[in-house]
């Protein structure tokens, strides 16, 4: 196991670990009724009415 | 007494009356639209439908079919008020 | 435990520049972040309102009424009520009414004044009034009002903003709650009848404002929150209504009629003179809304907003690429020693992320341009205009903000459904809406038009492709939208009533700023999601790794030369990677449309993220070409691309035909993970969701095939 492979398999591991639990966030978030999206709800792009 | 959706474009009239049991009117005279107030038809859309009433001091877009419960008194020189907030 | 910050409601009637006078009075400290068990964004920023008086200002969506016509509007009503479970009620509110309409804006605050609540009230646009010559006299006003600090502001110009702030401090120090008006004796007794029995039955005794959304309001939702469902309510309801007819009024009419007779004589003198607010509109109007300059105008000004995306933003486009490659050109030499550290940071990371990034410039003007035309007025026109289509879908014109937002992101076109009133027309907008291009596929046909229709038939071609892949969308959701309201949901014709406001000038700072939001929440994503699928669809295209590759190309084939060598066992080791092995069993799925197993590898990598594709692709193909140092751009590398084997050998993979299927499956497919989970959150389930995926899908493999196959033919 030289080094490389260690850093390399730690930022793998992290990415895949972040995505996944993001995914279970969002499932669960999902599941109490809120908001699931991130891209721009902010933005008022709501008609008015 | 005609419903609002056979008004000309350009005419003026006065509420007579409307149906406050349908969603649409309850939302109109929440906008101020209530029974004897003055109103205009400004104009239709370039596809026939919605319609654009001025009232109030305000320009609001109704459907042909939700105008048809606003009863109207036609008359020709009776001009929209402009906002001095007393119609 | 640390003292409950004091939150101040900001609320009034749709355009009335409430928002201009947010951002002027909390500046650049805001935030959004969420009403637990709602998408209504809670948008609140910091504002100093004097003496060390710092309070959390909320901006609320616009409303015409207490009496909520949606969804949307309804989430406001329980935030000012503090029924909405997570939120309290706000210490106080600030009325923003139009000072050009001052009668019909006064009516929620008629409403509001039985919240009870500390309320202070700013008259907005008081330069419009001004030019208008009307006169209001403030000091009458506030007097009438029971003494509730009244300021004339004009939020756009900035003027009158220190006078907002101290008549916060006013509400708030002294208290001072509007005047409430005095209902007539029967309805008086009416709303006691309920009270009471509310009381009897619940044990709890409702607010006024309750008990009116209870008698005045024809849905029982008031009723069902407060726990209130005895056998004996709609009886005892009817029976109060009956007493307000005593009175002489329709009870589902009463309290307009009875606010606004109240108002008349509130405002009595307190305004002079004032000569019309459809000023410019009229005259603009007389133009846009003609029969026949108007649609006209329309369709241009939005092939004109896509046209601007598209060419206003290659040169920013450019900057970012020559910035990329540069950092790429720094890292790899530094890394040299590490090979495979090497690989990562530049082919994966830094070529994946980069090739999102680069159409951040895109995705800017388009918000930009959407925001203009929206703070202008002219988005009230077009679905005037348009109203008349959508309704021969079941659809309305309201339906077009959610539709058009969805070219932005689906997500706020999703959310925006809220404003439609019946369920029903909801569902089929919502499920029309993911078929909208978002940007988030801009980047794909852009890569596409860039690398291939461009340069082979010019910039002419180029955007008309752009276009019409946004119109492919168009053309499938109509039906798709016709079948769903007629057939399937069943859905009756929509109430529609939109007020069309008086156009006015965007304010550059709050357009700008919202740009900005939208902006960093690009970025964020790239440097979030992508980077993570980045790393990770860089590790499945690298690893398992045969270090012996090169040995054994070079003993089964001695004649190539060293940089052919190169190339070949580049291309060796993405095969047997694992993504490679992957996207070659799945790959014969997607022959039939032209895809090779790179282009099938970036279609099923992007079912997360629909960009994702771009960023695939660098990386696959940066991969395949080695880990050079000089950068080729993911551009020539396809276009360069080969079939290797197979009955289409040594012909080019990204052939017309197969770049067109591809953007066809690209516009046609389901979109991202988050808008489907968004879709099933605003269905209430699943189930729709699912169906969404599925037929769009399936859809976009079907004319994938369709287009391919027709046109391999024809060229």
């Amino acid at each position: 196991m030289n080094f490389e492979l260690i850093i390399i398999s730690f930022l793998v591991g992290s990415a895949l670990g972040w995505l996944i639990n993001r995914a279970v966030k969002k499932f669960k978030q999902q599941r109490a009724g809120k908001c699931a999206g991130g891209c721009g709800c902010s933005d008022k792009l709501k008609p008015k009415n | 007494m005609t419903p609002l959706s056979q008004l000309l474009p350009g005419q003026f009239g006065k509420l007579v009356s409307l149906n406050p049991d349908q969603a649409v009117d309850q939302r109109l005279m929440a906008l101020g639209l209530l029974p004897g107030m003055a109103l205009k038809l400004v104009r239709r859309a370039p596809l026939g439908d919605p319609l654009a009433i001025e009232f109030g001091g305000q320009v609001v877009s109704l459907r042909l079919a939700e105008a048809e419960s606003l009863i109207v008194d036609v008359a020709a020189d009776c001009p929209v008020q402009r906002p001095k907030n007393t119609p | 435990m640390s003292s409950k910050e004091i939150s101040v409601a900001l609320v009034g009637n749709p355009n009335t520049g409430k928002s201009t006078l947010f951002n002027a009075l909390t500046g650049l400290r805001q935030k959004v972040g969420n009403y637990p068990g709602v998408t209504v964004a809670r948008k609140s920023g910091r504002c100093d309102c004097g003496d060390g008086l710092k309070v959390e200002l909320v901006d609320l969506p616009g409303l015409y009424s207490l009496a909520a016509a949606s969804p949307d509007e309804q989430v406001v009503t329980d935030v000012l009520l503090g029924s909405l479970e997570g939120s309290h009620q706000p210490d106080a509110i600030v009325v923003v009414l139009d000072a050009t309409n001052i009668l019909r804006n006064l009516f929620l605050a008629s409403q509001l004044a039985e919240l009870n609540l500390p309320l202070a009230l700013v008259l907005n646009q008081a330069d419009i009034a001004h030019k208008q010559g009307l006169k209001i006299d403030t000091e009458l006003l506030s007097q009438r009002l029971g003494g509730v600090p009244v300021v004339l502001t004009s939020a756009w110009k900035g003027e009158g903003i220190s006078a907002v702030r101290r008549a916060i401090a006013e509400a708030l120090n002294k208290k001072t709650k509007m005047t409430r008006l005095t209902w007539p004796s029967q309805v008086e007794s009416a709303l006691n009848t309920i009270v009471q029995t509310i009381e009897k039955d619940t044990g709890k005794a409702p607010s006024a404002a309750d008990v009116q959304r209870i008698l005045f309001s024809s849905n029982t939702h008031t009723s069902d929150r407060l726990g209130w469902s005895h056998s004996h309510r709609d009886a005892v309801v009817r029976q109060a209504r009956d007493q307000v007819r005593a009175a002489g009024y329709n009870p589902l009419a009463a309290e307009p009629l009875i606010h606004y007779a109240h108002l008349r004589k509130v405002l009595e003198g307190v305004t002079v003179g004032g000569n019309g607010k459809q000023g410019n509109a009229a005259a603009l109007d007389k133009v846009l809304l003609n029969r026949v300059v108007g649609p006209i105008l329309f369709i241009g000004i939005m092939l004109g907003l896509f046209a601007s995306v598209f060419w206003l933003a290659k040169f920013p486009m450019q900057w970012i690429q020559a910035g990329v490659d540069f950092l790429k050109a720094i890292v790899a030499p530094a890394l040299a020693g590490t090979p495979m550290l090497q690989s990562l940071v530049t082919d994966g990371i830094i070529a994946g992320v980069g090739a999102f990034l680069v159409f951040l410039p895109q995705i800017l003007i388009l918000f930009l341009f959407v925001g203009i035309l929206e703070d202008s007025g002219y988005m009230a026109r077009a679905a005037f205009i348009m109203d008349r289509l959508f309704s021969w879908c079941g659809l309305n014109g309201k339906s077009f903000v959610p539709l058009l937002s969805g070219f932005a992101c689906a997500i706020p076109g999703l959310l925006s459904t809220r404003t439609i009133e019946d369920p029903k027309a909801r569902l089929a907008t919502a499920f029309a809406v993911p078929f909208m291009s978002c940007s988030a596929r801009f980047p794909v046909y852009a890569l596409m038009c860039a690398a291939f229709i461009g340069p082979l038939y010019g910039p002419g071609w180029e955007s008309v492709v752009m276009v019409g892949m946004h119109c492919v969308g168009l053309i499938f959701a109509v039906p798709t939208a016709f079948v769903l309201t007629r057939f399937v949901l069943k859905v009756k014709p929509q109430p529609f009533v939109l007020e069309l406001p008086r156009y006015q000038m965007p304010k550059p700072r709050d357009v700008i700023w919202r740009m900005w939001q939208n902006a960093a929440e690009f970025i964020s994503k790239a440097g979030t999601v992508i980077f993570a699928i980045t790393i990770i669809i860089w590790a499945l295209c690298y690893f398992p790794r045969d270090a012996q590759m090169s040995d054994r190309i070079k003993a089964s084939e001695p004649t190539l030369s060293e940089h052919e060598l190169q190339a070949r066992t580049q291309a060796a080791m993405i095969e047997q990677s694992w993504m490679g092995r992957f996207g070659k069993a799945v790959q014969p799925v997607f022959d039939p449309c032209g895809f090779d197993w790179k282009i099938t590898v970036g279609v099923l990598a992007s079912f997360p993220a629909r960009e994702v594709i771009v960023s695939t692709l660098g990386v696959t193909y940066s991969i395949g070409k080695g880990a050079e140092a000089d950068s080729e751009h993911l551009r020539t590398a396809m276009q360069e691309a080969k079939w290797t084997d197979g009955p289409r050998k040594s012909t080019p993979i990204f052939s017309l035909a197969a770049v067109l299927a591809l953007m066809v499956f690209f516009a046609l497919c389901s979109q991202c993970g988050a808008t489907i989970a968004t879709l099933a959150q605003e269905t209430g389930g699943w189930k729709w969701a699912a169906i969404s995926f599925f037929y769009m899908t399936i859809l976009a493999w079907v004319m994938a095939v369709v287009v391919y196959q027709v046109v391999i033919r024809l060229t």
